[in-house]
């Protein structure tokens, strides 16, 4: 198991807890899409949002759902600020200037 | 080795402070009414589905950005660019968004749980600046 304590990050701490080294490669890759915003650290922003959405503890999944949204036959609604929200059955997901916001479901 | 962050909480710098530890508990109680509005979020997204704008994304995206900020206090890095970060601040208010406004006083008891959220968020997204103001003020004196 991969577990690096980064003091400076406990966000980042967080979000790689309990994954192996294949795991954490994913996750590194899958983060890369995703909009650090006004949080302190990108790791913040994917940790706090996932809590939100009830995927506490399972950040890769959580990731991975984001990742595998399918736009296609989504309804597409135009946001604030140049994001645009993605919306398909239950799920939906948010981008601005092509990163991922948030991901979440409402059913 | 022990589990980081068993109490998300406990990353934030030492809060002795009242507005900090106020930050924490709106930032905390927001995301429980999130949570608790579940059915209402439900009800909304079917209602939005023949509208051309989103409540629910206006939503989610200024309390992304309003709880980031929050976030950032809690970390202990509210320093830097105090000035933008209250500007920014400032253009999240959800009333200035027209079709937002419209939804949220008409029909005045419908959703109560998802507008007592917009009224959380707001009272956070305000608490925020003056926090950031009373910082800024500190690093000048």
């Amino acid at each position: 198991m991969t577990y690096s304590n980064d003091a400076s990050d406990p966000y980042k701490t967080e979000l790689f807890f309990r994954y192996t080294d294949s795991e954490v490669a994913e996750i590194q890759v899958l983060m890369q899409r995703w909009d650090q915003a006004t949080y302190s650290t990108l790791p913040a922003s994917i940790v706090k949002h996932a809590k939100k959405h009830g995927f506490s503890e399972e950040y890769l999944r959580y990731l991975r759902k984001a990742d595998n949204f399918n736009k296609k036959a989504a309804r597409k609604k135009f946001l604030p600020d140049g994001a645009i929200r993605w919306n398909k059955g239950s799920e939906f997901l948010i981008e601005r200037n092509g990163k991922i916001v948030t991901y979440g479901e409402n059913g | 080795m022990a589990k980081p962050m068993e109490n998300q909480n406990s990353i934030a710098t030492p809060i002795s402070p009242p507005a900090i530890a106020h930050i924490q508990l709106l930032s905390d109680q927001l995301d429980d009414l999130y949570r608790a509005m579940r059915d209402e979020r439900r009800a909304i997204a079917q209602w939005e589905e023949d509208q051309e704008f989103s409540i629910l994304g206006v939503l989610e995206l200024f309390s992304s950005d309003i709880q980031g900020y929050a976030q950032q206090i809690l970390a202990g890095a509210e320093r830097a660019n105090l000035k933008s970060r209250r500007e920014h601040l400032r253009t999240l208010n959800v009333f200035s968004v027209d079709y937002f406004a419209a939804w949220y006083f008409a029909q005045w008891s419908r959703y109560p749980q998802a507008k007592q959220y917009v009224e959380q968020l707001d009272h956070l997204r305000l608490l925020v600046i003056e926090y950031l103001g009373t910082v800024a003020i500190e690093a000048v004196a």
